[in-house]
């Protein structure tokens, strides 16, 4: 029999709860006339199983412990007793002192059932644990009931109708909206008599094959027929579907409650068209390229279908809209919190999952308030007066033998968002923040500039395609010619194509020349940073940022108020941008400022975030004023009430000595971040940049292997043969000389990132030229 | 050393006093009267010019024109839309004003072509040109792109002759708008700004009178029922909403004498517009008379509520911070439902002591002001918030339905128009105990 949580002697703080929550706990079983909690649907709702999303997954990450945690606030907020099932032991939702009881089990349908039989709760919340949480949900739908628990939220049935494609289509049927047709065919007369009903231009694909084989597309009936020859030669079946590729693909965010009040939170607009998963697609919120009337359509429609089908909470609604027409069909509905939704909340402030806990006890929307204003009412559709980018990272370099190439299976396993007030600014920043080696959108080698990678990279994209994009036009593609390749809006070529011209502007300047003010302020205005414009300006990063300085050009910190500063409002979410003439915030607290994990990556996932977030509490438990920075949507640290002040921010050396001299702050914390902020510990000392913790002289004594090596050298610990190394001839005879196999390993990695074991001289070579590259600053060490 | 131990052994006061000091430069530098400009040196497009945003309260924020060289002054309002610039462009409510949008990036798709729908109306438009005097916004697209769009945004301007400013901070102008309530500005190309600006109030002018209508206009003449559709600036979709719902529309100038051919109209409908509702005089005393009379429909939208409400006897307050976006959540008093509603307006009626008949019809759901009031006997409704929206969420479209539905059962019905007086007392008197 499980005995509660254990807890060790003396943590006065955890006894005194856990009395309480014995009490509470006796209250509940002895009287019946108590008033707590809610009633929902004409029964008491006073203790809540919660479900967690459990191991991470591609898809399924750390935004889930954002959601799970922000619903177990919401219902603590209303007094509701929460017990939590997530084995997860690296996230914050799992930590003391936010759910009254944890269950460190599966999340699977027996482990569920027992916890319900012995906690007994009243009601149950499947929505906020992603696709896991739910399965349960439809598995045990018939068994709730009998066990005394209230869904809670969306009804089963529901999440049922939007997960099975016919039944989707069948409800969309009943009020007139469009899904994407698709119809069935065992031969090739009804596949022509589907297709007549459907129109051209069609996509084929054989049903049950393997990887698409036998599939493709076809604008006539006789591309139909000799498709369909081919796709029946595999398969007993095909599938004809209306083809939308090139169509633009929008997202909205929708929320209703159990009283049919209804809004839409958020728009976003991908970047990349149909074809790619929206999980793997570059976005932007709110979407750019829409009409009124365009926006109004989608809209209603999001609102219509949400009603429709009866969600109660929080869900997501995608479009395919033509881009040469107002037509539209509807792709899917997710009616629970996703990745898209964790995203929504950070881009425009509302709290999606929170609100979605307390509208699923049967509170009204325009009951709850609004807690970035505090005086206004949730019931609002927030207005973004910036822009938000969202990219993916990819960490297909970590596996052999797998395609690059995106397509509609989700491959990436984080992402970064960047708030700005101008479209370049932002998906500069953003494309900074995906990886610290990249400058942001300008001329690049990982793409090779020659027609067949470019065209090839262009037209089958894979995690590189942006800087595909870039160094198109630096070898002269015109806008035209990269939309026909790509599809992209236009619009968002031409705002990237204005960058290339402000780098080529930029080059013009030899090191001993001074930039004048107005083109450096022109180009932090398009987001480039002072390490980028150091590159191009052949001078080092402090050198751009004296002259910067010089001149005046410092950044300025605005709020994220959702109601575009309509009303003042009570906020500490900031942003930094170079589009403004004022701050919207005074300087006075001198905080000290916790640098978080940034962009999840394998080796670097929830585990910081939970870092983060816990020394933000105990230095407020501390009476600390605190500023956290992180730049990643899909984590509790970047949640605004979490310090009291969130920068949603790249973590770079130029933002956070930004962001450590505006506020006058008492210190950084790096420790907490993992590999992102030890990157930039070194770089920060030498700027006398105050670190609390480990000095980053003796960080770099440990991630330094050469340093470290030596050192081990000298204390006498044995070590094999080894050598630091910044050219390739100098490995080689290196090599030449121990002999082979030996292992490579740059400094400043994560898990072994690029660490190989190489057995010949010839994979030293390609070695050292793909994977790492060597440098007077990041040597690699040879053993 | 602990973490902690660090902390605490920080000479604080050193860095408090520090910091301070910075704090103050660092605001004194914000708050300095002279905005810098974000790219003077970078013209929108090669050869564009710069401009500068002045306001009668001393700021001037410099930027880069992308409409018509010349230069205005007006009232400078904003909105926080996200979308919808051709609209409220358009829109006669803005007649007169200098029109900021706090999404800072405006132009992305063009302007759509000047198509006619079925009515004889600007498919895309709300009215016939762009109403406001200028623009001011963040970040002007130069290259638009959509499917509709046949012109840019800055061409449009500079064809209508309309200046227009980009680069400016606008949350920073919204932070001193919304605090001020009504600041006069003054948009003005050119390589330096202007030293004596001449600061006329386009509220001193009876702005609704210019936005309406000189003579009486029919639209849809099939329709099977008949509407008066005062026009105080009507936005074209009031319209196109009204005949999309089978009425025939009267469209009549802002002080017509309706009184006089009551009978004759099966429904009244009165139109949003421009500057303040005291000018109006003449259409409250139109109202104040068919109220006593008529017993078809009348609903009124955004100045036709204020002035509906003006005719009942309620009195009028400029808002704190007014309503100004597609985003403001109306409560239904009568259902307790909230709808998301498109709004500009600084004024509202002031509800909270409702003359005799008369109640609220919906409230804003954030700072409580009045959305609407409807008679309580009487089919006489009207609401603050715009449900024709363009731009703007279409939550609240069925009103349209909602009233030429009723307008067509009440003739159905066979209700007169006008009341027999001598036979219906008690209405008289409600109304002499109002007035």
């Amino acid at each position: 029999k499980v005995q509660g949580p254990v807890e060790f002697p003396g943590a006065e703080a955890a006894q005194a709860r856990r009395k309480q929550r014995e009490e509470w706990e006796r209250e509940l079983a002895a009287d019946d006339s108590d008033k707590s909690g809610r009633i929902v649907n004409g029964r008491r709702i006073r203790k809540v199983l919660v479900l967690g999303s459990g191991g991470l997954s591609i898809g399924q990450a750390g935004e889930f412990d954002y959601s799970g945690s922000q619903a177990i606030k919401a219902l603590k907020e209303e007094g509701i007793y929460t017990v939590l099932i997530n084995p997860n032991i690296a996230t914050i939702q799992t930590s003391k002192g936010l759910a009254d009881k944890c269950y460190f089990l599966p999340v699977t349908p027996d482990c569920v059932r027992k916890v319900i039989l012995h906690e007994r709760p009243d009601g149950i919340y499947c929505t906020f644990g992603g696709q896991t949480a739910l399965n349960i949900g439809v598995k045990l739908r018939d068994e709730f009931e009998g066990l005394g628990v209230q869904v809670l939220g969306t009804p089963i049935e529901t999440i049922m109708v939007t997960e099975d494609r016919e039944l989707f289509a069948a409800a969309m049927a009943e009020i007139n909206e469009k899904c994407a047709k698709s119809h069935a065919a065992s031969s090739i007369d009804e596949a022509v008599v589907a297709a007549n009903d459907i129109g051209y231009p069609l996509i084929i694909r054989a049903a049950y094959a393997l990887g698409g084989l036998g599939s493709g597309f076809a604008s006539n009936e006789e591309e139909l027929v000799a498709l369909c020859r081919k796709a029946f030669a595999a398969s007993p079946q095909v599938l004809v579907e209306r083809s939308m590729k090139g169509w633009k693909e929008i997202e909205y965010e929708v929320v209703r409650d159990s009283v049919d009040n209804c809004i839409t939170v958020c728009n976003m607009e991908n970047f990349d068209p149909l074809g790619i998963h929206t999980g793997d697609s570059i976005v932007v919120a709110p979407s750019q390229t829409l009409s009124d009337e365009d926006y109004q359509m989608l809209r209603t429609t999001a609102v219509n279908v949400i009603r429709h089908l009866g969600v109660v909470g929080e869900c997501n609604i995608q479009y395919a809209l033509n881009p040469h027409s107002r037509e539209y069909s509807i792709i899917e509905v997710n009616a629970r919190l996703s990745r898209s939704s964790a995203l929504a909340s950070k881009a425009t402030g509302y709290p999606l999952a929170f609100v979605a806990a307390k509208l699923g006890l049967g509170i009204p929307l325009n009951e709850i308030r609004n807690s970035v204003t505090r005086e206004t009412t949730a019931c609002f559709e927030p207005s973004l007066d910036y822009v938000v980018v969202k990219i993916p990272r990819w960490d297909l370099k970590k596996f052999d033998r797998v395609s690059k190439n995106l397509s509609s299976a989700m491959k990436s396993v984080g992402e970064v968002m960047a708030i700005g007030r101008t479209f370049e600014e932002t998906m500069q920043e953003a494309i900074r923040s995906v990886d610290t080696s990249f400058d942001g959108f300008s001329r690049n080698s990982y793409v090779a500039e020659t027609k067949e990678a470019i065209e090839e990279e262009l037209t089958k994209p894979t995690d590189l395609r942006v800087f595909a994009i870039a160094n198109a036009f630096h070898m002269g593609y015109t806008v035209e010619e990269i939309h026909l390749l790509t599809a992209i809006d236009r619009w968002f070529l031409c705002k990237l194509r204005g960058l290339v011209e402000t780098e080529r502007q930029l080059q013009a300047f030899a090191a001993d020349q001074r930039i004048p003010r107005d083109l450096l302020c022109y180009a932090k205005q398009q987001g480039f940073s002072d390490a980028g414009i150091a590159h191009f300006t052949k001078r080092n990063e402090m050198q751009v940022r004296n002259t910067r300085t010089g001149y005046g050009i410092r950044p300025f910190v605005k709020q994220i108020d959702t109601v575009a500063a309509e009303f003042p409002a009570h906020t500490n979410y900031l942003y930094i941008t170079y589009n403004a003439s004022e701050h919207d915030v005074e300087f006075v607290d001198n905080g000290v400022m916790v640098l978080g994990s940034g962009v999840y990556r394998i080796g670097s996932s929830v585990e910081f975030d939970w870092c983060a977030v816990r020394a933000i509490r105990t230095l407020r438990e501390n009476q600390f004023k605190t500023i956290m920075v992180n730049y990643n949507p899909e984590t509790v640290s970047t949640d605004y009430d979490e310090a009291d002040r969130l920068y949603f921010s790249n973590i770079t050396l130029e933002r956070i000595m930004d962001i450590y001299e505006a506020e006058s702050s008492a210190g950084v914390i790096i420790s907490m971040g993992g590999q992102a902020p030890n990157n930039i510990a070194l770089a920060l000392h030498r700027n006398k940049v105050k670190i609390f913790g480990t000095s980053p002289e003796n960080i770099d004594g440990a991630e330094n292997r050469y340093k470290f090596s030596r050192m081990l050298d000298q204390i006498g610990v044995d070590q094999p043969q080894w050598r630091e190394l910044t050219q390739y001839e100098d490995a080689e005879t290196f090599c030449d000389e121990v002999g082979y196999p030996v292992l490579v390993r740059p400094s400043y990695v994560l898990s072994g990132a690029a660490m190989n074991v190489v057995s010949t001289s010839t994979d030293l070579k390609t070695y050292l030229n793909q994977a790492a590259t060597m440098s007077r600053d990041y040597p690699v060490v040879i053993t | 050393m602990s973490l902690l131990a660090a902390l605490t052994s920080n000479p604080a006061p050193v860095k408090r006093a520090a910091s301070l000091v910075a704090g103050v430069m660092a605001r004194s530098l914000a708050s300095a009267i002279e905005k810098p400009p974000l790219a003077a040196h970078y013209p929108v497009t090669p050869g564009s010019l710069t401009a500068h945003l002045q306001l009668k309260s001393g700021e001037t924020f410099t930027g880069g024109s992308f409409g018509a060289p010349v230069s205005t002054v007006g009232e400078t309002v904003f909105t926080t839309s996200l979308v919808g610039y051709p609209e409220s462009m358009t829109d006669p409510s803005y007649r007169g004003q200098l029109l900021v949008f706090t999404q800072p990036l405006v132009g992305n798709y063009g302007v759509p072509g000047r198509a006619r729908d079925a009515f004889g109306l600007l498919r895309h438009f709300e009215s016939e040109k762009i109403q406001c005097r200028g623009i001011i916004v963040g970040d002007y697209a130069t290259k638009y792109s959509h499917w509709n769009a046949v012109e840019s945004l800055s061409q449009w301007c500079e064809r209508e002759g309309i200046p227009a400013i980009t680069g400016v901070d606008t949350r920073a102008l919204v932070h001193i708008l919304r605090g001020q309530g009504s600041t006069l500005g003054s948009l003005n190309v050119g390589a330096t700004k202007s030293e004596s600006v001449e600061w006329v109030d386009p509220n001193a002018d009876n702005l609704v009178a210019q936005a309406s209508t000189d003579t009486v206009r029919v639209f849809n003449p099939e329709g099977d029922v008949h509407v008066a559709l005062i026009d105080c600036g009507v936005k074209y979709n009031i319209i196109r909403s009204l005949c999309a719902q089978g009425a025939r529309v009267s469209l009549v100038p802002w002080n017509h004498n309706i009184v006089n051919d009551l009978a004759s109209f099966d429904g009244i409908f009165i139109s949003n517009g421009p500057g303040s509702p005291a000018y109006c005089t003449e259409t409250i005393e139109q109202l104040r008379q068919a109220y006593a009379v008529y017993q078809r429909p009348i609903f009124g939208i955004c100045m036709g509520n204020q002035l509906m409400g003006l005719a009942a006897g309620i009195n009028v307050y400029k808002l704190p911070f007014g309503n100004r976006g597609h985003n403001q959540p109306a409560v239904d008093l009568t259902t307790g439902k909230c709808v998301i509603t498109s709004q500009n307006h600084g004024y509202a009626l002031d509800d909270s002591s409702m003359p005799m008949g008369w109640d609220r019809f919906y409230v804003n759901a954030n700072d409580g002001s009045n959305e609407g009031i409807r008679h309580l006997e009487k089919p006489f409704r009207s609401v603050q918030f715009h449900p024709e929206a363009k731009g703007g969420p279409l939550d609240t479209a069925h009103l349209f339905a909602d009233f030429v539905t009723q307008v067509r059962a009440m003739k159905a019905a066979g209700v007169p128009a006008i009341a027999d007086i001598a036979n219906n007392e008690s209405i008289n008197v409600k109304q002499s105990a109002t007035a």
